[in-house]
């Protein structure tokens, strides 16, 4: 299957990866070569027959092998190695592009930190297949064959006993590459468990210094560290025998040649010429002796991530447009009609029944859990309910394209994800087409304009994981400039204003309402002051309106509304 | 692109600092080194084998010199291996110096070809051949080209001691191999457990210097970054002691070592093998200027895609959501071209770098062999020492190709290293006092004086607070986020240390108090109840020694036992990642229990706002009041009921008290905390 696939880039480019691996065994032969140049040379030392130019041009001979090795083995890397880079370039876009398309549930039940490991580790595992994996295979199969014939060309006898411990050198990569497969996780585990201990640590480190356990936290600490100390110990115990172990082989072939080819000189069975050679080539033959370890090992890790990667990309997103479904931008009318959706068997909206009109601002209330996300997932088309229809003016929602409805949708996160970039670029992701002019005065009326031009390099300050640190108001407010340069039908806050003050919050929903007047504003909130001006809030409860209403009605008639309104009076 | 610093082995001050956690371990590294000499040492003396064989046993053959007045000198300087017959003087071929050669054949004093020695024991074998030979006292001289015309067998007679000294030196290689074997065994082992022991003493004092470091700090630095400090910095170091400083020595005895034996064996080849060492200098400075830029476009551009890509999928709703994927596409594209092309980068200046080396390498075994070769027909060099001359240019090699890697492996285990000594001189702590001050008697007063303080310059958090907490008081502070409540609590424990005011706990200066006794004086709840993995057992007693039964009791008392014991392990029962298998009221009940394990005189409640079902509310309301009894207590309150059972309320505004007293008292007066009450929302 790997093959397969790295023989489909082959396939684009036919020629030069012949070439590749053209050069590839010119390398080999050429490696081959230069031992027979130097036995001649040393048999001609002994034995001078011919003219006393020989050594001159045995030595010339040499140059131009050297030469040789350098251009083919410069080709040869460029071609074969570069392809693997390029394969992992293609593979990996391939991923993200695949990434893009899938749909939310897929996120949720995969943890981002998977997806990286998928990206970089078994990324490089295939890498490893493509470049190092290929050529050693090669390597092994050719350069191996080639040597053998090298050397029976030479001494048959010689070539019988010297290659007597050759296999072992592939048994004992073999086994010990396995081993040091299993224990080298065993060291990636015990790192992260390190790793794991010094971030619940510091992340708990208040409770820690106030408790005064800093010492006894480090014993703890190192006694995961002395863990990993331990696990490190038993990966360099069989690197540290497998290593030393093949150079040992390898020598013994050397100490046989000696033995039996020595002997073999003086019983003129063997020039010494031909000794120096055979020595060179035991020195030669090892690599492809070693590499039959590496490359099972190497192939079966590159499979294995592989398949895992082929996984990713099998998965299909559980929310695609129907074939029937037209591109068609929405008003802003929002109907569920009995709609039940559950998550992995957990009731989330049960029969839900809800009217959300052109213009209106709309409240959504209740506890954790209550649901209220989820209607706005629904919304968006994130997540596909089990029963029951969305109407978008109407219109049942399976008719329209996913693209259409999002156009018409802004939307404000809760975490006001930001992306590392500078403001006026995360303001442009909402419309990639947008002016200045317009991102300006899109932030004025999210309220945040006067706060940007404070900052030093006011637009074009950096924000998200590396940028500055924008306090929660200001971030949730540039999420507001970024949801409405959209020119949204839609708009939705998703508990987007819990970091804004009230009176501020009060300016930008008028500001709103001025921008557009037929906006539709629908607020997920868990704070009563969001809601005061509503035009109509749902309470939700258990996944069921126990009440809509406004905000004067709601206190009167909602148990759930009122009680989170006396909490709230004095809360902080 | 950012810059990277650039470190050379006169970066000696991080190296010397560094040597302070190498130093309890200098005898193994001691053991090391000799290790490594010897290894180093059967290497070098491998090839010696080979020659030996070669010229002592294989070619071993004599000169004939004619015999006159000159001769008779050379014959005295070589006394010992000379042979002298009728008419001529047998010389081993390998004594004779270049010089006396040059003589011999000037004045044509040398018999053409080579002859070898035959012990006299095995005349009748000779003599079945039609051979011309010369008697000596110690045998016959027979004209090397002889030996062809006779038989396999009589030649495994004659020769029976060279082919059984043949042997005897193949197993002396055979046992030096294992000897070899066995010494880099140890070797290996030995400075594996010496770096891994370096490493866990660095990790460990980087853990206790971060631990004991101020809040500050902890503000400033985020935690995914304290992290890779104490581990992945930490682990660049092993490659740094081993590959770089252990290896990098024995390549270092290795190439000396080969020198001298080259100096010793024949001078002449050995200074032209010295002249490669400029090129060779020449080219590693080069390589290692484009490599180090390569290198680091590759580290800086893996980054970008790991950044992006890290990004793009924590915010993957919001690009669906947005109808962006395109522009994502684009954007990934555009920087995994980038990672492509900065590897290729790479890979041309290795591809252009490493057969180069192959190409020098060759290119001197040429040089050798013509050299050499020459040497050895005039008679200047043995045949021996040419094709050790053959092995040690391999090994001289060797090395050369491992110089780019290692060279990597330094800058990043340097810039690592500089990481890691920041934090052990990180002075971003609270001191202690030189002599601290005990309270005459703990009674849980506390007393803020004139306190103003600033995270960040120019912004005071606290402007000028000052009030007094009797013993058993219980108080409240109330006020919007930002408020400065928090601090409060942050000042009095000392996680931040202020400049202006004084602080004082039963009457003491907290700054005159060792931190440790000041601590010990508080039980902390915190809004985010910490959880550590581990069982209920350890989150409640965290590292104490407490007994089970005092531990239920706690729990008893705090009403934590009732859900406790309905769990499957009960007390032994893991809490998974945050605490994620308890819900926040449950969390808070074993915070409770957890504060109180230190019998504490003052009780510091941060409340949590997240809304709690009504019956573990009334749990906690009732834990809360009993926890309070009794004692001094410090609530940042959020409940209602917390707030109305204070002794005394503090109402905080923009960092000041604007006003304090008990709850009746606080609506009466229709300030600011009725203002709260009646018509906000405290944000």
């Amino acid at each position: 299957m790997l093959i397969k696939f790295i023989l489909s880039y082959y396939r684009k480019a036919p020629l030069r990866m012949v070439l590749g691996f053209l050069a590839l065994i010119a390398v080999n032969i050429a490696q081959l070569v230069s031992p027979r140049i130097v036995k001649n040379a040393i048999d001609y030392t002994i034995m001078p027959t011919q003219g006393a130019n020989r050594l001159l041009y045995l030595m010339l001979a040499l140059f131009g092998l050297a030469l040789s090795i350098g251009i083919f083995r410069y080709m040869w890397r460029m071609i074969i190695i570069g392809m693997a880079h390029f394969i992992e370039m293609d593979f990996k876009n391939r991923l993200f592009n695949h990434l893009l398309i899938l749909s939310n549930k897929f996120f949720h039940n995969v943890k981002t930190g998977d997806i990286m490991a998928h990206m970089t580790n078994d990324m490089r595992a295939v890498r490893m297949s493509t470049a190092f994996g290929i050529i050693a295979g090669f390597d092994a199969i050719f350069l191996f064959i080639a040597t053998i014939i090298f050397m029976l060309n030479l001494n048959v006898k010689l070539t019988l006993f010297a290659i007597i411990p050759l296999p072992l050198i592939s048994i004992i990569a073999l086994f010990f590459m396995r081993m040091l497969f299993s224990k080298f996780k065993a060291v990636q585990e015990g790192f992260s468990a390190m790793s794991d201990k010094a971030q619940e640590m510091f992340s708990g480190i208040k409770i820690i210094q106030a408790f005064q356990q800093e010492e006894a936290e480090s014993r703890n600490f190192d006694r995961i560290s002395n863990d990993y100390l331990n696990k490190n110990i038993t990966l360099i115990k069989i690197w540290g025998t497998m290593f030393p172990m093949i150079f040992l082989l390898s020598q013994v072939g050397i100490a046989i040649i000696l033995f039996v080819g020595g002997q073999q000189v003086i019983l003129n069975e063997l020039t010494p010429g031909e000794l120096v050679a055979f020595m060179s080539y035991i020195g030669i033959i090892v690599w492809p002796m070693m590499a039959v370890g590496f490359v099972t090992n190497i192939f079966q890790r590159g499979i294995a991530s592989f398949r895992r990667i082929n996984t990713f990309l099998e998965e299909q997103p559980d929310i695609k447009d129907e074939k029937s479904a037209v591109y068609s931008s929405i008003n802003g009318d929002i109907e569920l009609r009995n709609l039940t959706f559950s998550y992995e068997k957990t009731s989330v909206l049960d029969n839900i029944n809800l009217k959300i009109n052109k213009g209106q601002y709309t409240g959504l209330c209740g506890k954790i859990g209550s649901g209220k996300s989820t209607i706005i997932d629904l919304i968006m088309r994130v997540v596909e309910p089990q029963d029951g229809e969305i109407l978008f003016d109407e219109k049942n929602y399976k008719d329209l394209k996913i693209s259409g409805i999002r156009d018409s949708i802004g939307y404000v996160p809760q975490d006001s994800f930001l992306f590392s970039a500078t403001i006026e670029e995360n303001i442009r992701f909402g419309k990639p087409e947008a002016s200045n002019e317009e991102i300006r005065e899109m932030c004025k009326i999210a309220s945040v304009h006067q706060n940007i031009i404070e900052l030093k390099d006011n637009y074009n300050t950096l924000v998200g994981e590396k940028g500055v640190a924008l306090s929660g108001g200001q971030k949730q407010r540039i999420c507001i400039a970024r949801a409405i340069i959209r020119n949204p039908k839609i708009l939705i806050l998703d508990d987007a204003l819990s970091a804004v003050d009230t009176n501020t919050e009060k300016e930008i929903l008028t500001n709103l309402k001025k921008f557009s007047e037929d906006i539709t504003v629908i607020v997920v909130s868990h704070r009563i002051s969001s809601f005061i001006n509503a035009d109509i809030i749902y309470v939700l409860d258990k996944g069921k309106v126990e009440n809509k209403g406004t905000h004067k009605v709601l206190v009167k008639k909602s148990e759930i509304y009122k009680h989170i309104y006396e909490i709230q009076k004095l809360e902080a | 692109m950012q810059e990277e610093k650039q470190y050379s082995t006169a970066d000696k001050t991080i190296l010397i600092k560094l040597w302070k956690y190498g130093k309890p371990y200098y005898k193994q590294i001691l053991v090391t080194f000799v290790l490594l000499l010897l290894i180093s040492g059967i290497e070098i003396s491998l090839p010696i084998i080979t020659k030996t064989v070669i010229d002592r046993y294989i070619e071993r053959n004599h000169v004939k010199i004619q015999l006159n007045e000159e001769t008779i000198s050379l014959a005295k300087t070589h006394s010992f291996y000379s042979i002298i017959t009728d008419n001529a003087l047998f010389l081993p071929s390998v004594v004779i110096t270049i010089d006396q050669r040059i003589m011999l054949e000037k004045n044509d004093y040398l018999f053409n070809g080579k002859y070898i020695l035959i012990e006299t024991k095995y005349e009748d074998i000779i003599n079945k051949y039609n051979i011309e030979f010369t008697k000596s006292d110690q045998g016959f001289f027979i004209s090397y080209d002889d030996l062809n015309s006779i038989d396999k067998k009589d030649i495994r007679i004659i020769r029976y001691s060279d082919l059984m000294n043949i042997r005897h030196l193949a197993l002396l290689y055979l046992a030096l191999l294992l000897v070899s074997f066995v010494f880099t065994y140890f070797q290996v082992i030995l400075m594996a457990l010496v770096s891994e022991n370096i490493m866990y003493d660095i990790r460990s004092a980087v853990m206790r210097s971060l631990l004991n470091l101020s809040m500050n700090y902890y503000r400033k630095n985020p935690i995914g970054r304290l992290v890779t400090r104490s581990t992945n910095d930490v682990d660049a170091l092993r490659e740094l002691l081993t590959d770089v400083f252990i290896y990098s020595a024995k390549d270092v005895i290795v190439i000396i070592g080969i020198f001298i034996v080259m100096f010793k064996l024949s001078p002449q080849l050995a200074l032209i093998m010295m002249a490669l060492i400029p090129i060779i200098g020449i080219m590693l400075f080069l390589f290692q200027r484009f490599a180090r830029d390569a290198y680091r476009k590759v580290r800086i551009t893996l980054a970008k895609v790991n950044s992006f890509l890290s990004e793009a999928i924590t915010g993957i709703s919001l690009i669906q959501v947005f109808n962006q994927q395109k522009k994502s596409k684009t954007d990934f594209t555009k920087t995994s071209t980038d990672y492509y092309k900065a590897n290729m980068h790479q890979l041309l200046v290795f591809s252009i770098f490493r057969p180069l080396i192959d190409v020098l390498a060759m290119i001197t075994l040429g040089i050798l062999i013509y050299f050499g070769g020459m040497s050895v027909l005039k008679g200047a060099l043995s045949i021996g020492v040419l094709i050790a001359f053959i092995s040690y240019i391999h090994m001289l090699f060797r090395p050369i190709f491992d110089f780019s890697e290692k060279y990597n492996i330094f800058q990043s285990a340097m810039a690592s290293s500089e990481r890691i000594l920041m934090i052990l001189d990180e002075k971003d702590k609270i001191e202690n006092p030189i002599k601290p001050i005990l309270p005459s008697k703990e009674k849980g007063k506390v007393e803020f004086r004139n306190v103003t303080f600033e995270y960040k310059k120019d912004e005071p958090v606290l402007k000028n607070v000052s009030f007094i907490i009797k013993p058993n008081e219980s108080v409240a502070f109330i006020g919007a986020t930002g408020a400065g409540k928090t601090t409060i609590i942050n000042l009095l424990m000392r996680f931040y240390d202020i400049k202006k005011g004084e602080i004082f706990v039963d009457n003491v200066n907290i700054k005159d108090m060792s931190v440790k006794y000041l601590r010990s004086y508080f039980g902390l709840v915190l809004q985010d109840v910490f959880m550590f993995s581990g069982d209920i057992k350890y989150n409640i007693a965290l590292n104490k020694e407490i007994e089970e039964e005092k531990i239920i009791e706690y729990s008893k008392y705090v009403n934590a036992h009732a859900f406790i014991s309905k769990l499957e392990n009960q007390y032994r029962n893991t809490v998974s990642e945050n605490g994620k298998n308890l819900s926040t009221g449950q969390r808070q009940l074993i915070a409770f229990a957890r504060a109180l394990t230190k019998e504490p005189k003052i009780l510091i409640l941060d409340e949590a706002t997240s809304s709690i079902d009504s019956e573990t509310e009334n749990l906690i309301q009732d834990a809360i009041s009993k926890i309070m009894h009794n004692r001094t207590s410090i609530a940042i309150a959020h409940r209602l009921s917390t707030i109305q059972d204070a002794d005394r309320i503090y109402v905080l505004h923009k960092g000041e008290i604007v006003e304090s007293g008990n709850h009746s008292n606080l609506l009466k007066k229709k300030g600011k905390y009725f203002e709260l009450y009646k018509f906000q929302y405290i944000e």
